[in-house]
This record gives C-alpha cells, sequence and structure tokens, in this order.
C-alpha cells in the first residue's frame, strides 16, 4: 500500500515541482489531496457501518463525532438488528401530529432539522440503554447489536492526513486523486499557475471516474 | 515479453526530450496509470481470485486487506475456488448470488439478525464485500475480482508487466499522453488530441476544446 508522500510524489512529478525551492509546500499538497478525497467521499463511494450506544430516551446521536472516523452521510440506521424506515418530519408530522412525545421504541430515523446531515433523530427514542462495548469501527456486528445501533454510513477512509500515512483507499482510486489534486494545484490563480495542465488532468480525473463507475 | 524498462524506452521514442520524463516519473505517472487504464477499460485483461476466511457471525470482508488491487467484484463463491479441485465449507460449494443492501432490506428488514449458509452477497460502498446470511460457523469464501497488475518500480524495471505481452505497446502508446501533458499549451494539446484517438471522445474533447479556447488572442 502506497503512503501520502508517495502520492505527493506523484503529484509533484505531474507539476514538474521538484526542484530544491519548491513551488508547493507538502501541506498545501496534502490539503489539495484531502479535499480531493473528500470530493470522492461526498459522493458516498466509500462505505461503512458504525455501532453506536443507544442510550433510553435520548433521541438524536451525533454521528460525526465518533472518533477515528469522517462520516459524510448516512444510508441506513438499524435498531435491535432491523432496519428503521427513513422518514421526513414532514411526514413524521402528518402520521402522528405530536409525534415527539411518543415513547413506544424505535420504528423511524431522520436528519431533518438536526444539525447536520450526520446527526440523527430517532423516532420513537429507544426505551432502554444497550451494553456499552469496545467499537470496532470497520466490522461492529461481533458486539451486540441488541437494544444498540447499527449505521450504514458514507465515509472518508483517509482518517489521518500525514506523509507517513498509508493511502487507506483501493490502488485503483489513487490515480483519479492524483488528477483531481494536479487539476486543483495547477489551476489555482498564482505564479505557477498552468490552465492547459489543470483542463487536461481535470479530464484525466473525470475519465478514470467514469471507469470507475462514479458519477463525473 | 516486454520489460518496463524496454516500455519505457518505447515512450521515449515517442517524446522529443526523454531527459524531461526520468525513469521513476514514466513508471509512476506514465506505464502504472496507463496500465491501471487499460485494465478499468477491460474488465477481463487482468483478474484474480482470492481465497478469504470469515469468521462465524462476520459480515464484511475488507477488499483493501484481501484484494487491494482489485476495482470490481464480478464473482462470490462459498467454498475455496482458487485451485483446479474446488474445497467445500460448510459441506458446500455454490456461487452466491448478488443482490444490493436496498432490496436485501425491503425483502428482509431484519438481515442483520440472521444468521446461517450465506446464500447473497452485497458491496458496502467499494471497500466491502458483504454475505447473508452471516455465516454460523467459519467459512472460506472465494472472491473473483477484477484487478489492476502490480506497479512498476526502479527496483522491478527488469520484470515484465501482468498483463498479456499483446498490450505491451498499448501501454507505451497510453502512457506517453500522460506524461506529455505536464509540459502544458502545445503538448497537453498533443496529449489531448493522443487520448482522444485512444481511449474516446468523452471527456477529452471538452477539454480539447478549453485547450483551444485559451489559444485565441484575447
Amino acid at each position: 500500500m502506497s503512503t501520502l508522500a508517495d502520492v505527493v510524489t506523484r503529484t509533484r512529478h505531474a507539476l514538474q515541482d521538484l526542484d530544491a525551492v519548491q513551488a508547493w509546500q507538502d501541506a498545501q499538497i496534502t490539503a489539495a489531496l484531502d479535499a480531493s478525497i473528500m470530493a470522492l467521499a461526498r459522493q458516498h463511494v466509500w462505505q461503512g457501518l458504525l455501532w453506536l450506544q443507544a442510550q433510553a430516551n435520548v433521541a438524536t446521536y451525533a454521528v460525526n463525532a465518533q472518533p477515528g472516523t469522517r462520516i459524510v452521510g448516512i444510508k441506513a440506521v438499524l435498531y435491535n438488528g432491523s432496519e428503521l424506515r427513513y422518514a421526513s418530519e414532514a411526514q413524521l408530522d402528518r402520521l402522528t401530529p405530536s409525534w415527539e412525545m411518543q415513547r413506544t421504541g424505535p420504528k423511524w430515523w431522520t436528519t431533518d432539522n438536526t444539525e447536520s446531515p450526520t446527526v440523527i433523530r430517532i423516532h420513537p427514542p429507544p426505551l432502554v440503554t444497550g451494553s456499552a462495548v469496545p467499537i470496532f469501527p470497520a466490522d461492529p456486528l461481533p458486539q451486540r447489536w441488541q437494544d444498540n445501533l447499527v449505521l450504514v454510513v458514507a465515509e472518508n477512509p483517509q482518517v489521518t492526513i500525514d506523509l507517513a500515512e498509508p493511502l487507506t483507499l483501493l490502488e485503483v482510486f489513487a490515480d483519479p486523486v492524483v488528477y483531481e489534486t494536479v487539476a486543483r494545484l495547477a489551476g489555482g490563480e498564482g505564479e505557477f499557475q498552468a490552465l492547459a495542465v489543470s483542463a487536461v488532468a481535470q479530464a484525466l480525473a473525470q475519465f478514470f471516474r467514469q471507469r470507475l463507475g462514479m458519477s463525473s | 515479453m516486454a520489460s518496463f524498462a524496454a516500455i519505457v524506452e518505447l515512450i521515449y521514442r515517442q517524446v522529443e526530450n526523454r531527459a524531461l520524463y526520468p525513469t521513476e516519473e514514466a513508471l509512476l505517472n506514465g506505464v502504472n496509470p496507463a496500465m491501471r487504464l487499460l485494465c478499468l477499460m477491460d474488465h477481463m485483461l487482468h483478474t484474480e481470485r482470492v481465497a478469504v476466511s470469515l469468521a462465524a457471525r462476520r459480515l464484511t470482508v475488507d477488499l483493501r486487506q484481501v484484494a487491494a488491487r482489485s476495482h470490481r467484484v464480478l464473482r462470490v463463491l462459498l467454498g475455496d475456488a482458487t485451485a483446479d479441485t474446488p474445497a467445500l465449507t460448510l459441506g458446500q460449494f455454490a456461487p452466491l448470488l448478488p443482490i444490493t443492501r436496498e432490496r436485501l432490506a425491503c425483502l428482509y428488514p431484519d438481515w442483520l439478525r440472521t444468521v446461517g449458509v450465506p446464500s447473497r452477497w452485497f458491496l458496502l460502498g467499494r471497500h466491502f464485500v458483504c454475505v447473508w446470511p452471516r455465516p454460523m460457523a467459519p467459512v472460506t469464501l472465494t472472491l473473483v475480482c477484477a484487478t489492476v497488475p502490480p506497479a512498476a518500480a526502479l527496483a522491478t524495471l527488469a520484470s515484465s508487466p501482468a498483463l498479456d505481452e499483446s498490450q505491451h505497446a498499448v501501454i507505451a502508446d497510453l502512457a506517453t499522453p500522460l506524461l506529455l501533458y505536464k509540459e502544458g499549451a502545445g503538448e497537453a494539446d498533443r496529449a489531448v488530441q493522443q487520448l482522444r484517438m485512444r481511449l474516446g471522445a468523452e471527456p477529452f474533447t471538452e477539454a480539447a476544446k478549453r485547450l483551444r479556447s485559451r489559444a485565441l488572442p484575447v
């Protein structure tokens, strides 16, 4: 598995930025890399499972606050091993006008009017607190799902942006990420702007994304 | 069989100034992405069969750990089919049927609770392969994946790509524009023309238009 330093070297080659005096600092390149990876993550390319301890009478859970994760969206919520149905607040209003008062155990989930799309509201809230067990985000299912929440989340798997860290993506995703990064850096205003390089790199990134089955 | 060194030499014949493209760069930004591009265009060019063990009640297999070079899961089998004679697991050998998590949730809302002999597989994003039902005992699965070949490096310059020999000249043809475009302006235009010719119009037509519009006098 290549490291972020390897990816930065590839990017520098494409930008012809390997002289002693560099046009772009490592921090600038890693920031652009992070933005490129996050742009793919926002398309929900990478998903995972997340275990959350359910709390009695607590309806709102901040999924994005879980340590060691970079959650960008919620795909599904399971309580007690069963998928809850998604509902907007307008739907819940039509169904039961005073739905916030209900205490019958979870049936629905929503992200409407929460702080962000990664904060969920379980409706009705759990009646009991699930057992607390260690969290293994990559595969939480050997832990107790009984009376707890298991979420299918869209995530950015590159949690740490550090040159010594491995690129935690499948090898084929390195190419669109590098081309997107080159396009960002070469297209930026400034002394080293190279619009032709940026245009071709953008087209290459788009082509790789298409071949990988992502929307361009 | 052409070695990576021979392929780099083929690239050097297509560029005007080889000093602009050190061998390391020719491999990193030329040969390697060209090989990956070829495999993305034809999934059958390079495939792998990987046997993986899944512990009881586990749901997911992380492709980054078992097949880091994969880009598409083609088949999942219950049992070990990596050798000519398949090995049974839980007394069975059978292909698992693909399904999506959304469809599984429609059919069986409590799919997570079910434990038994796996009969279906689905993808969770692009990194995790999941089986349903979760296995009641440890099982061996075989993943058949479309993969990209191992990347070339300076240390492996004398070895050959893990692609059929018929593809070696194509690697050089694709790698050349992937290296050329960094020169900007004229070379970028030349690279786009070559990419359009070799990979098809989309999305390079748009890039060509943008390059041409910038070449117009202000």
